[in-house]
């Protein structure tokens, strides 16, 4: 059924035809549309600050959660360290040990406070109780006041205070220490030394805890700074967004 | 008094428009306001209507021109949105109401009238249909839709949409004779 005469002429003419809208239509129009755009504004920034909120709590939870989970992982890595730190520093100090017959001044204390940084309180500890039994031992004797600058140096180094007594013993016996004397001496005190180290750091929980506790911090320091980038990112194309939208 | 288009290029006023540049929306409301309140006047017999109706979907033309993609006409796409603005003014006025019929044979022949009449008496004999007829008579007829379309638009069966297009030539016929019996414009047979 197609289009009929007189509807090809309806259809004409009503298309042709245009009807003049009333003066001050555009107006009435104009203000409905500046309306309209202002009751969209707050609502845009609702929805802005609404999800921004939302997105940093997602944020926040995912970051946060995430190292709780990686606790496991945490806890062997410090002690892999620590054992190879202490395998690295049985090979590295056992070459200044024959080394430190020629410059016994700068061995003696160097490679222990680098090794074990934390264990500082308990050398400190020990020094002072050596300083004391020093002090005791200067009224008792005061050929113990000549003790050579090495023998004084390993004392602080944390040396066994049995290798020190020994070692003066046989100073005073014979007089003079030969060179293999204190080599050996100082391979004795080396060995016990290390041997209470590993000990400590087989059962040891101080460090182990220590460490844990140093790195969940750094890593606790690093999502913050994360999640703040994260924040100062989004806040910054939120901001652009709307300036760009205007 | 309408106001000339500095910018004559209309995908320019409409780039324009989009970022709420009201000297932009001026112009094509200038524009396309004459014939958009033509096609309200053809669905709302009251003027008054008409043109809040119009105005209606001038809103909501700047409203949503973001949506439109420069598939078509620009004056093509307004149109759509008038002619949805007047059903839905219709409905909302609950005068617009469609009777489903039986099957019955609607290609029966008319007589290919040929109408003389100037465009208001068209729309006087429009005016005069139901309001069903007229909308389903405006669609087809003069808009160009197909019953699918009419059909899918005014959420009825297609044989709703063509029974009402049949009731209505067969009234328009009547009125073009009755308008030729009395003197009113020339009708001829």
């Amino acid at each position: 059924m197609g289009q009929l005469k007189f509807e090809k002429d309806f259809s004409e003419k009503l298309n042709k035809r245009e009807i003049e809208p009333k003066a001050g239509s555009w107006e009435e129009l104009s203000r409905r549309l500046n309306s309209e755009e202002k009751s969209n504004r707050p609502i845009f920034w609702w929805i802005g600050i609404a999800a921004t909120i939302v997105g940093g709590i997602l944020i926040f939870s995912i970051l946060f959660n995430k190292p709780i989970s990686e606790t496991p992982v945490i806890v062997n890595a410090p002690e892999e360290i620590a054992k190879e730190k202490i395998e690295s520093q049985q090979i590295s100090f056992e070459k200044p040990a024959s080394e430190e017959m020629r410059e016994p001044e700068k061995a003696s204390v160097k490679p222990v406070g680098n090794i074990y940084p934390k264990k500082e309180p308990v050398a400190k500890s020990k020094l002072a109780s050596i300083g004391k039994q020093h002090e005791s031992s200067k009224t008792e004797n005061d050929q113990t006041q000549k003790e050579p600058d090495l023998l004084k140096e390993t004392k602080n180094s944390g040396i066994p205070e049995d290798v020190i007594a020994e070692a003066s013993t046989k100073e005073k016996k014979t007089g003079e220490i030969t060179d293999a004397e204190v080599d050996a001496l100082l391979a004795e005190a080396l060995t016990k030394i290390n041997g209470d180290r590993n000990a400590k750091s087989v059962s040891g929980n101080i460090d182990a805890r220590s460490l844990l506790f140093d790195v969940e911090l750094e890593l606790e320091q690093s999502i913050r700074e994360k999640v703040f980038d994260v924040l100062k990112e989004g806040y910054f194309k939120a901001r652009t967004a709307v300036v760009n939208r205007n | 008094m309408k106001v000339i288009p500095l910018i004559k290029n209309e995908t320019q006023l409409i780039a324009r428009a989009i970022k709420n540049n009201r000297g932009a929306q001026q112009c094509l409301y200038d524009l396309h306001s004459g014939k958009m309140l033509s096609v309200c006047r053809m669905y709302v017999k009251d003027l008054h209507h008409a043109e809040e109706v119009m105005l209606n979907g001038f809103f909501k033309v700047f409203k949503y021109l973001a949506n439109f993609k420069n598939e078509g006409s620009f004056e093509g796409w307004i149109r759509k949105i008038m002619i949805r603005e007047c059903i839905s003014f219709l409905r909302s006025e609950m005068v617009l109401e469609f009777k489903e019929e039986g099957l019955e044979d609607f290609n029966g022949s008319f007589n290919n009238i040929e109408s003389d009449i100037n465009v208001d008496e068209i729309q006087q004999i429009i005016d005069s249909l139901p309001e069903g007829y007229r909308v389903v008579f405006v669609m087809y007829a003069v808009e160009g839709y197909k019953h699918l379309e009419i059909s899918k638009m005014l959420n009825i069966n297609i044989g709703t949409s063509k029974s009402q297009l049949f009731k209505a030539r067969k009234m328009l016929q009547e009125k073009l004779k009755t308008q030729n019996i009395s003197g009113h414009g020339t009708v001829k047979i």
